[in-house]
Parts: C-alpha cells; structure tokens; sequence
C-alpha cells in the first residue's frame, strides 16, 4: 500500500482548511464569469474569442488529463457547483433525490452527453462563441433548479453531462481518497462523514467514505476529511488504471458509456479530418440527399453503434471461454476499454491545445486592444505534436490490455484468464489502431 | 514486487511505446506534395484591420491583402485588354471603348497601390506603356497601341512570375485572415477557370497552352498555401483541391489530354466545394469592414454576376444545368452584399441591385423563363453601375481616401433572400434580439426559480417552527 499523503502535515492543513476548496471556487467562479461574458458579447468569430480559447483551446484538452492526475478534483471547483451550493444556501429546499434520478441518472448524463456531441457537430458550438455561452446558460438554468430543490449536489452526481465522463476516467485516476477501515469500524460518530457535523457538512456527492471503493464520485473537496472526527482518511498514490482491475459491482451503464466515449472520440477526429468529405459523399450517394444534418446523424450513430457491437462480438466470443453471460462479459470488460479513452481523447485533445495554444494568450491581449497576431499559434511542431499523440496512445492501449487481463485474472482466477483476455485484447488492438491510424491524418483546427 | 521484476516491466513498457509511435510513423499519411505541414492551418489569422488603419497617413495602398487583389484586379483588365486589341483587331470597333475602359482600371490600380520593389520596376513600365496607349486608344491608333499593349503583356508576365514565386510567400505571415481567405479562394477561381480555358484551347490544337496550364497549376499549389487556416470546413476543401493537382501537372507533363481533362474535372469539383465552404463560412462570419475585404466581395460579385449574365440565357435557351449555376450565382450574391461593410459611395448601386436580385431570385425558383427574362436586364444595369461606382471610387474602397465613412450593412444583410446552403456545420448565429430574447428568458426563468424555492423553503420553515406560547 502506498504511503498516506494526508500524513503530510502542510497537505493536510491545506485540505481540513476551511478556505478550502472556497478559494478556488472563488477563482474559477471569476473566470467563468468571464468566459460567458465573452462568448456572448465578445468577437463572434471563434478564432478571436478569448472564451473561446479559454473553453476548447485549454480547459477542455485538460480536464481529462486532469482526471487522470486528480481524479474528479476539477468537480470540486467547477462553477457550476460553486453556483449549485450558493443557491442551495439561500433558497435551497433540500428535497431528497428522486427515485428516478438514482435509478437512471447515468443513463440520463448517458443520453444528455452524446446529445450535445451531437449537437456540437450540426450546430456548432465550440466553433460558435454564442453556441458555447448559450450552452453554459443553459447549464447554468438546470444547476440553478437542482440546487435550489434538490439535496446536496444532485446536479454533479445525477445530472452533469460531464459527469458520467468524469466517472469513468477517474477510475483511472492515480490520487486515491479512501477511509481506513480498521479506524472506521471503531467510529462513534454517526457517520459525520456523510451525514455532516458541526464541522461541516456531509458529502456532497451522497458517497459514504468508509464504503467508498472508487473515485468515480469523489472530488476530492475533503468535506470528509473536515467532518471525520478520527483522521480516518487517507489519500493515497496508486498506478494509473489500477482501480479498474477490482471493479466489485460492475455497471452495464458505465460500460457501456467507456465503450460509446470510444464512438464519440472517433467521430470528434473523423470529422476534423480530410477523408471527412470523401465519407460525407460517399453518404450523400446512398442518402441521397446532401444535408448535412441528415449524413451527420447517420456517421454519428454508426460511430456510436461500431464500438458497441465490436465490444458486444467480443463478449459473444468471450462467453465461449468464461462462461459469464453476454451482459455479464461487457459490463466487466467495458471498464477496461476506459485508459484507451482516456489516451484518445487527451491525443485529440494534445492536437488542439499544442497546435493552437498560442491562440489562448493572442486572444487574451485582444481583450485590451493588442492585435492578434499572424504568426503560428502552435507551441510545437506537429511532428512533436504527432508523437506525443502517439506516446499517449500507446500508454493508453497498454493500460486497457493490463486492465482486461487483470479484469480477467481477478474474475476467472488462472483458468480461464487467457481465452477471455484474448478475446478483448484484440478489441483493444483493433481500436488502438484505428485511433493510431486517425492520429496519422492531417486533422482540421478547432479555432 | 522485486525489483528486477518491476525494471523488466518499465523495459516491456518503454518497448511498447517505442512501438506505438514507430507504428504511428508507419500508418501515418504520407506527406503533403508540397511544403505543407500535415496538419496545415495551424496559423492565428489576424483580425481584420479596421477601415483606412493601414494607409491613412499614405495616399496608397500596401497591405498585402490588398496588393494580392489588385494583382488580380490587373492581370485580369489587361487580361481583357489584350482580348479587346484582337476584337479591335479583327474589325469590331466596339471594342476600343472596353479597351479604354480596361487601361483607365489599369491605370488606377497602378497609380494607387505601394508595389512591392520586386514589381516595381514592371509597374513602371506598364505605367510609361499606359502613356502611349491611352493617346492611342483616343485617336484610334492601332499601330501605335499594339506595341504597348504587348509591353503591358510582358511586363504583366513578368509580375505574375515575381508575385507566385516570392511576393506571396513573403507576406503569408501578414495578412489578415478573413480578407486573405477570400481573395486566395477568388485566385484559385481564377486560375482553375484559365486552366480550363487553356486546356479547351489545348484540345483544339493550341500546343502551348499546355505549357502555360502547367506553370498555372504551379500557381495553384502556391496559392493553397495561402489559404489562412481560419474556416476548417474551408481548409478541408483546399486540401481536397490541392491533393488533385499533382495528377494535373503529371498529365499536363506527359502532354496527356484526356488525362488533363479528367484531372481537372476533379480540381473543378474541389473548386466547387470550396465554394461552397466558402460562402457558407462568409454567410456565417461578421460583416467585415477591412478595405481588402470590400474590395474582394467587390471582385467577387462582379464575377458571379458576369456569370449570371452568361447562365440565364443559357437557361432560358433549355441547358437546365445552368439553371442550378445561376442560383448559386444569386446565392453567392446575395451572401457577398451582406458580407462586406460597404462605403457609402458604392451602396446606393448595391441597394439597387440587392432589390433588382429578387425578382429574378423568384423567377429562377418558379422556373418562369419570361420572368426570368425579364428580371435580368435590371441586375445587369445595376451591376454596371456598381463597377462604375467601384472604380470611381477605388481609393475609398480601398480605404485610402477618407472622405467616405465604410458603414456596416447590417441592412443590406438582414433584408436579403437567401437560400441557406445544407452543405455546412455550422448553423449561422441567430440575430442579436433573438440572443437578447433567449438570454432574457434564461434570466427570467433562472430567476422565478430562486424566488419559487426562496418561498417555499420560507413557507416549510414556518409550518414547522413550534408555536409560540
């Protein structure tokens, strides 16, 4: 076991602080505000919208990475519950989440998150700075009626788009928040943990620490760690991926999003690439029409549908050898496909954010008259660019090919852990080439 | 885990890293057949530069958007003017007065643009032939304009050959995006049209164009390294275009006609998916009051017009194909008046011409020929007025004359019949009071939110405070 992090005094002062998070709420908070104040009344051209450059040229290519390093850390001081927890505090009516909601929330972050994928393509919103501040109002209205009925942070948990997303790839996360046990199971303090104290209150992602066996809720806010009378909890280092290998209680719906974000982060770099317009004729033959909207919709599904059925033949295949039942077999070994995800999505992401960094500082002295300049807004080269692109994707293949097999060894013992492995190991080849191979394409900018 | 265990997974890891970039090397496209960085577009276009910012204090133009166009501007009058000698040439006396017309344009492109030095001394020249064959023109002298026509040719030889092999990549970093978007995609029009032309004459016998096509096409490939990386959809379409020029120049290479004619069929398509993004893009982009750009949707709209009055004849005479070309024409029209802020000088002659569009906009979509017939004449006069109004007023539109005040024609924008292409990925920004309206309501309904929940939670909290006694 790795060393508690929390034995580091400063670390824990920090953390039990009652300034934090707050203070960094109060700073994201600001920037929010100017975000939204830019995307609505600033250049309405993207590539000279500061907004524009703060939202998809640095917050977005970083908050996986940020998941990886943090786990959900940016939930924690995200505006969004900044605002839920100040309406909550005013006017909050403190209603218990719905039963609905419990049941089918991921579905729900599911659902809503292909659908503003979707709605990106064919209306544009990163590359509209009014489509992304309207989007964050409207964000902003569904934070506001959930804070203002609802308990604690049912928007984060229940409802965020980006919230299922958040999840998964902080299973993978290396920071690890976790109560210890032998402590716990002395505890007389009426689980303070989630049901609050006078020193705070409980969680706000409805997580019970001393059941808590993953990170897929936590934001590390350290409520806990303030309202735990007995220093019960632990932050603690771990490799990368590792909590995927021992997922107790795997979910279909958690799967099956791993395996969807896969279909999604193919159509985010199909459509940036060259080869995009060949596919859209080639569409506009069968469909026999060219509108966009209709040709979009197809690609976007069959690039939803493809990893799905490639995960589902895998598990039909994989069935043969362990025995589990189909929905058994995808639910366990969707998780796996996570770290490749993960790395094909920051690979996106690295693209837009070297390619176009500069674009982030051009934009910002725009704001007080400086002309934007001519000159390249990549901060390194794009053979650089391609190979970190390339790095990360190995890394991430490598993650999901160890996950399958210990997802495999953990389930089947020394059995059957060859057969099943095989099965997802090719899977996660035949993905990890794809990507490799998209990565290899000359791909359009975002600004 | 022991530590040689643990040092012969970091090896296992480092190797298959090591893999996945050499295996990424390998899938990898290959290379741009020209300089191009694979992942073209990733250069920060400028924002445009704000009317007469550049040359108020010069009585002459010098931005680099604004050179490139009225090279175009040149090489297409003298283009004309040379077209216009042969007419003069062969008996057609009409064809002296479009001959002036072509050297005054010249002379006022000449005289009020700042050349690069590389140019300037065929500026000169064409400056000093002007002299000659203006006179010339007046009194009808045909032996004295032909040598000076023929030094202008040459002369203009000479600059298109110093613009595409140096001018042009020393000013890439310079220019402003939105303009320079517009005025390379006018170039490329250009050039692929002279290339088609070439080719025709080609195919009739002529056994220089086929050389002349070549050094074109080589204009091409500079010219696509121009394009800004502003628009995606519009760097897309350049690529499409620029991976078809390498089989043009091998089939013009290898003298190979139909393999000429096939390879620019396909160019021709990319051209026409460029302009789609184009003007989808222009559609969607704020009005821009940059001189270039007034001058580039000037250009712009003469040339869709000019081909209006080529496609609804055509139309009319039964080739239906057209039909579909002049609603593109009308389209593209309609989208370039409301893409520039024009200076007041010209926008009387665009209002008119604006109105005179609908009617045939209409006839075209009922396919009522005498209609369309009708409405034509109206936009062709309009049109003209536009050109005389254009080149009466070059250095205001240039944004080197101030006695004018460049407006923004959100009017002349929201008032127009525009078909929206489907061709596209983004859907325009809706009006600024429908943005007021939705953020208002957004507002509204965020607020009643609060007060509901303010009041009820006030109501809950009194039902259960305890009575007082």
């Amino acid at each position: 076991m790795s060393a508690n992090l929390l034995s580091n005094r400063w670390l824990r002062q920090v953390l039990a602080s009652r300034w934090y998070p707050g203070i960094l709420q109060a700073i994201t908070a600001v920037v929010f505000v100017l975000i939204v104040w830019q995307l609505l009344v600033g250049p309405t051209a993207a590539y000279m919208n500061f907004g524009t450059a703060l939202t998809w040229i640095l917050w977005w290519p970083l908050l996986p990475i940020g998941f990886v390093l943090l786990g959900r850390f940016w939930c924690a001081i995200c505006p969004f519950g900044t605002l839920s927890d100040l309406v909550q505090k005013f006017v909050g009516n403190q209603r218990p989440v719905p039963a609905f909601l419990k049941k089918y929330g991921i579905w729900i972050i599911d659902a809503l998150f292909i659908l503003i994928t979707w709605f990106d393509h064919v209306g544009g919103i990163v590359s509209s700075p009014w489509g992304s501040g309207l989007l964050l109002l409207l964000l902003t209205t569904g934070v506001i009626i959930s804070g203002a009925f609802m308990q604690r942070r049912t928007w984060c948990r229940y409802l965020c788009f980006l919230g299922g997303l958040a999840g998964n790839y902080s299973r993978s996360g290396i920071l690890a928040l976790r109560a210890n046990q032998k402590i716990c199971s002395t505890c007389q303090a009426k689980a303070a943990c989630y049901n609050g104290s006078e020193k705070g209150p409980g969680c706000p992602m409805f997580e019970f620490p001393r059941q808590m066996t993953s990170n897929a809720s936590c934001t590390l806010c350290a409520t806990c760690i303030k309202t735990c009378p007995n220093d019960a909890l632990e932050l603690t280092l771990r490799p990368p991926s590792k909590e995927l290998w021992f997922i107790a209680k795997p979910k279909f719906e958690e799967a099956f999003l791993a395996v969807v974000i896969m279909g999604i982060v193919l159509v985010q770099n199909i459509t940036m690439l060259e080869i995009w317009n060949g596919i859209l004729k080639e569409l506009e033959q069968y469909t026999g029409t060219n509108n966009y909207l209709v040709n979009f919709t197809i690609t976007f599904l069959i690039a939803m549908a493809v990893p799905v059925g490639l995960l589902f033949l895998a598990t039909v295949i994989a069935r043969q050898f362990n025995g589990d039942s189909l929905a058994q077999n995808f639910a366990k070994f969707g998780y796996a496909i996570i770290p490749l995800d993960i790395a094909a999505h920051i690979g996106h992401n690295v693209y837009h954010f070297l390619g176009e960094g500069r674009a982030i500082a051009d934009t910002g002295m725009a704001l007080f008259g400086n002309p934007i300049p001519m000159t390249s807004a990549a901060l390194v080269s794009t053979p650089i660019i391609q190979v970190i692109q390339y790095l990360i994707l190995g890394l991430g293949a490598l993650g999901s090919l160890y996950a399958a097999y210990a997802i495999a060894k953990n389930q089947y013992g020394k059995t059957r852990v060859w057969q099943s492995f095989a099965c997802y190991a090719i899977l996660i080849a035949v993905f990890y080439l794809l990507n490799l191979w998209l990565f290899g394409l000359p791909m359009g900018m975002r600004m | 885990m022991k530590a040689p265990d643990r040092l012969v997974r970091y090896v296992v890891v480092l190797c298959a890293l090591f893999l996945s970039v050499l295996l990424g090397k390998c899938v990898q496209s290959p290379p741009m057949p020209t300089n191009m960085s694979s992942h073209a577009g990733m250069v920060t276009p400028t924002a445009p530069a704000p009317a007469n910012a550049s040359n108020t204090s010069k009585d002459k133009v010098t931005s680099p958007d604004s050179i490139h166009l009225a090279f175009l501007e040149l090489t297409s009058n003298i283009s004309d003017l040379q077209s216009n000698l042969a007419k003069w040439r062969a008996g057609d006396q009409s064809a002296i007065a479009l001959a002036q017309t072509n050297a005054n344009r010249i002379k006022v492109v000449i005289d009020r643009v700042e050349w690069p030095v590389a140019i300037e001394s065929n500026t000169s020249k064409i400056k000093d032939a002007l002299a000659i064959l203006l006179p010339a023109l007046q009194s009808r002298d045909l032996a004295s304009a032909e040598p000076a026509v023929q030094i202008i040719r040459d002369s203009s030889e000479a600059i298109t050959n110093v613009f595409y092999s140096t001018w042009l990549a020393s000013v890439k970093e310079s220019r402003s995006a939105p303009a320079a978007t517009q005025i390379v995609y006018l170039d490329l029009l250009f050039k692929i049209r002279e290339i088609e032309t070439l080719i025709g004459k080609w195919s009739k016998g002529d056994q220089d164009s086929p050389i002349i096509a070549r050094t074109k096409t080589n204009q091409l490939s500079v010219l696509t390294q121009q394009m800004p990386s502003m628009a995606m959809v519009i760097v897309l379409q350049v690529r499409s275009l620029e991976r078809g020029l390498p089989m043009l120049k091998a089939s013009l290479d290898a003298r190979n006609l139909a393999a000429s004619q096939q390879a620019l069929k396909g160019v021709n398509n990319s051209l026409h998916d460029l302009g789609h993004a184009f003007y989808v893009w222009a559609q969607s982009a704020p009005v821009d009051n940059s001189p270039a750009t007034v001058q580039a949707s000037y250009f712009d709209l003469a040339r869709n017009l000019t081909d209006l009055r080529t496609n609804v004849p055509a139309w009319i005479k039964g080739d239906e194909a057209s039909l579909n070309l002049a609603q593109e024409n009308l389209d593209n029209a309609s989208v370039l008046i409301a893409h520039a802020a024009w200076a007041n000088a010209i926008k009387p002659s665009l209002v008119k011409t604006q109105s005179s569009l609908t009617p045939l906009i209409q006839a075209l979509a009922l396919k009522d020929k005498t209609l369309a017939q009708r409405s034509l004449q109206p936009v062709l006069d309009n049109s003209n007025e536009v050109t005389s109004a254009y080149y009466g007023n070059w250095g205001v539109l240039a944004g080197i004359d101030s006695d004018t005040q460049a407006t923004q024609s959100s009017t002349l924008a929201t008032s127009l019949v525009v078909r929206s292409h489907t061709h596209g990925v983004v859907l325009p920004d809706p009006p600024d009071w429908l943005k007021t309206w939705m953020v208002g309501v957004l507002l509204i309904v965020n607020v009643i939110v609060i007060g509901v929940a303010g009041f009820l939670k006030s109501t809950t909290a009194k039902k259960r405070m305890p009575k007082q006694v």
